[in-house]
């Protein structure tokens, strides 16, 4: 009997809380409340995290190359890594040996992959107009790179600092679901690269930090809006490798709100036009 | 079909309260199984909170309990599974009068679950293993000159098996929908196994005269467990969880085999199993299938900072018309739990919930012929650690449940009399889990 009145009060606690909580649903950002500290400790990144990306990025680039093929131009391709060099030497992570490759596809298009492996199509070479149009290019995809957004969104962490693993695999009888799981990732991140494109904000925050770079490098920081909204345009469109660089006038405005913000002026910076035309005289 | 098996049982003198004792026993499953709903929590995490985890359920465990809520968890793969190791006892006080109390233990080690899940298209795909329940009961026990028998009992052994075991596994997918609600389907395949054997001898005082009887009960059952499930981030630190559920039987299969070899001196009925000198058998068949309740949980989680997060759970399960237990009450479970790290690598779980009965309170009066099912409201603490690495979690917990109530053993007396037992529960669950993310 006691049950039954605890039970009927449950009852009605039962509704009170669902009418309560479905009368003060409200639509709301979704904040990240739900991350735990565990989960915020785990953030910081060992030698070993840093090596496993070096590895699985070397995997993604390898596919990269397999899929469009190297352009073999020697002397323009060192001339694009000296480029790339130039912003490293601002980059905050230093720890990466970075690489710099021309692919061959007429596509406008550029790639990163974790790790530092850095990809500019011919034809995006192709549709810049000064070096700082090319240095653009080169900082937003080492913004990718600086900002871990593919080893982020697929957790690429090391295994061989977890003191439990070897126990946890053993219980959890994983082991050869993780080696299946890591084919299954790399696949994503080349989805990623190719198909699914970068969210939004990590374009957008890869863009800012692009900027960043294009400045203390000494390049024109608005040489990046100047590039996207040419290949943005319709005769560019239908070359351009998919959506993975959505091209959007939200992209657009937070650049320019970036400019405006940073109070950077194109005029106190260098876009090095008859370097870059001397040396893409060399493409064939 | 019990009705039918009571009919055979019944009405008998001298022995009539050991062959009721073996009958009800055979009949009713006085184990924590069918009568209550949450014999056995499931899942690393929510083992931890005492199962309130309707509206938390952000990693694996969540594929069970609400799959809305998989599309919150961080880390892109996730796998977990757990290990557990589960003692019951069961005592009915005075069963065969004065001071003989008989005593069912239950013992199993069995994989509680098993979960996993990774990103696919917009949403996350999983796969869960679960046994929500299982029972390994082997047992003997002897008892010596019961009391207030004629002829004079003056030996009963009664040998007993039972295993049974219910098995969900299947695959789950869950959307986000916009930035403050998602979706989740989990379509289980749901499995029940049941075996029980029972074996009884009794020795009347001559020492020359005996009874044997023995039972023997299968019961398969297939079908599904859909469930439904939806998570509301109703603000930044609160969120609001539904999952509703059934098991829908498909195929059913029951059989009991009841065989007897009858005593000398005792009257039996005449259209009973049992008669004098003579070995009889009986086999009932059945592929009735039983109606399981409808289960509403409602929860929900408060998130006030990084260490600490409070869940309050409510489930509902709907009565039934079950012929296998005479109908089911409506209950309403309740479980709080919280989770606290002590610092990044360690964290610390507890939980408070009800597993109350689904039977009606027994009554003096049942009437003529009718065995009331057992009724045991319990309760249950959990605690549970976990120490985080990297990549993996290792969780070990305990969940402790206790409850008294009453059951009814036997038939009326021949004076029409209804003798009740005191009933005690307890169960004790130790798990050991791990999870791991790549």
């Amino acid at each position: 009997m006691q049950n039954s009145l605890i039970q009927s009060c449950m009852g009605k606690v039962a509704l009170i809380v669902c009418f309560a909580t479905l009368g003060c649903i409200q639509i709301c950002k979704a904040d990240n409340f739900r991350i735990r500290l565990h989960e915020i400790d785990s953030k910081a990144y060992s030698a070993e995290d840093i090596q496993a990306e070096v590895l699985f990025g070397r995997n993604i680039a390898a596919r990269v190359l397999a899929n469009l093929g190297l352009w073999q131009q020697d002397d323009i391709t060192h001339y694009v890594n000296l480029v790339g060099n130039s912003l490293l030497l601002y980059s905050s992570r230093r720890e990466l040996n970075y690489f710099f490759a021309i692919l061959d596809s007429e596509k406008v298009n550029a790639y990163s992959t974790p790790g530092g492996y850095v990809f500019i199509t011919r034809g995006a070479l192709q549709a810049c107009q000064d070096e700082s149009e090319l240095a653009a290019v080169l900082a937003h995809e080492i913004a990718h790179v600086i900002q871990r957004h593919i080893v982020k969104s697929l957790n690429i962490r090391s295994e061989s600092s977890d003191d439990l693993l070897g126990l946890s695999q053993m219980i959890s009888a994983s082991a050869n679901t993780a080696k299946i799981a890591l084919s299954q990732t790399v696949d994503k991140a080349m989805d990623l690269l190719f198909k699914d494109g970068y969210l939004i904000q990590q374009e957008l925050d890869a863009d800012q930090l692009a900027m960043l770079l294009l400045a203390q490098t000494g390049y024109d920081p608005t040489s990046l809006l100047r590039y996207l909204k040419r290949v943005d345009s319709p005769n560019m469109q239908k070359l351009s490798l998919g959506q993975t660089h959505p091209l959007s006038e939200q992209r657009f405005r937070h650049i320019s709100s970036v400019i405006k913000q940073e109070n950077i002026d194109s005029t106190a910076f260098n876009n090095a036009k008859n370097r870059f035309d001397h040396n893409l005289t060399l493409m064939p | 079909m019990n009705n039918q098996t009571l009919s055979k049982t019944g009405n008998r003198r001298g022995l009539l309260i050991l062959i009721l004792f073996l009958s009800s026993a055979t009949i009713y499953p006085t184990l924590g199984d069918e009568l209550h709903y949450n014999n056995i929590i499931v899942g690393n995490r929510a083992a931890g909170m005492g199962g309130a985890y309707t509206a938390i359920s952000d990693d694996a465990t969540g594929l069970y309990y609400n799959p809305a809520g998989i599309v919150y968890a961080g880390g892109s793969n996730v796998s977990a599974s757990t290990n557990a190791y589960n003692i019951t006892n069961t005592e009915y006080k005075n069963a065969l009068g004065d001071a003989l109390t008989w005593t069912r233990k239950s013992s199993v080690l069995f994989p509680n679950f098993f979960g996993m899940f990774q990103p696919l298209g917009k949403g996350k795909i999983g796969f869960l293993y679960a046994v929500p329940d299982s029972i390994l009961e082997d047992q003997d026990q002897t008892f010596y000159n019961i009391p207030n028998t004629n002829p004079a009992v003056s030996r009963f052994t009664i040998n007993f098996n039972n295993k049974d075991t219910t098995y969900n596994f299947g695959p789950s997918y869950a959307l986000s929908v916009n930035d403050t609600f998602s979706l989740g389907l989990t379509l289980n395949i749901y499995i029940r196994n049941q075996k029980r054997i029972s074996n009884q001898l009794t020795y009347l005082s001559n020492g020359t005269d005996s009874e044997w009887l023995n039972s023997y009960y299968t019961a398969n059952e297939s079908g599904v467990r859909p469930v439904l499930g939806a998570m509301w981030t109703i603000s930044k630190k609160l969120s609001f969880g539904l999952a509703i559920s059934k098991i829908l039987i498909t195929d059913s299969n029951t059989k009991l085999q009841l065989t007897c070899k009858g005593a000398t001196n005792l009257t039996y009925d005449p259209n009973g199993l049992c008669q004098n000198n003579q070995l009889n058998d009986s086999v009932i068949e059945t592929s009735e299938k039983r109606d399981l309740p409808l289960s509403i949980a409602t929860g929900v989680a408060y998130f006030p900072n990084r260490s600490l997060v409070l869940d309050f759970d409510l489930t509902y399960f709907s009565s039934t018309d079950d012929s296998f237990v005479s109908g089911r009450d409506s209950v309403i479970n309740f479980a709080l739990g919280g989770e606290y790290y002590v610092n990044p690598t360690w964290a610390l779980r507890s939980g408070f919930y009800s597993n109350y009965a689904n039977t009606p309170d027994l009554t003096n009066h049942p009437g003529s012929g009718n065995i009331q099912p057992e009724h045991v409201d319990m309760y249950g603490l959990s605690f549970s650690i976990s120490h985080f690495a990297r990549k993996s979690v290792l969780t070990g917990g305990v969940d402790y449940k206790w409850g008294a109530g009453k059951a009814q053993l036997f038939n009326t007396d021949s004076n029409g009399k209804t003798q009740l037992q005191d009933l005690n529960q307890n169960s004790l669950t130790l798990f050991l889990s791990a999870s791991y993310s790549y």
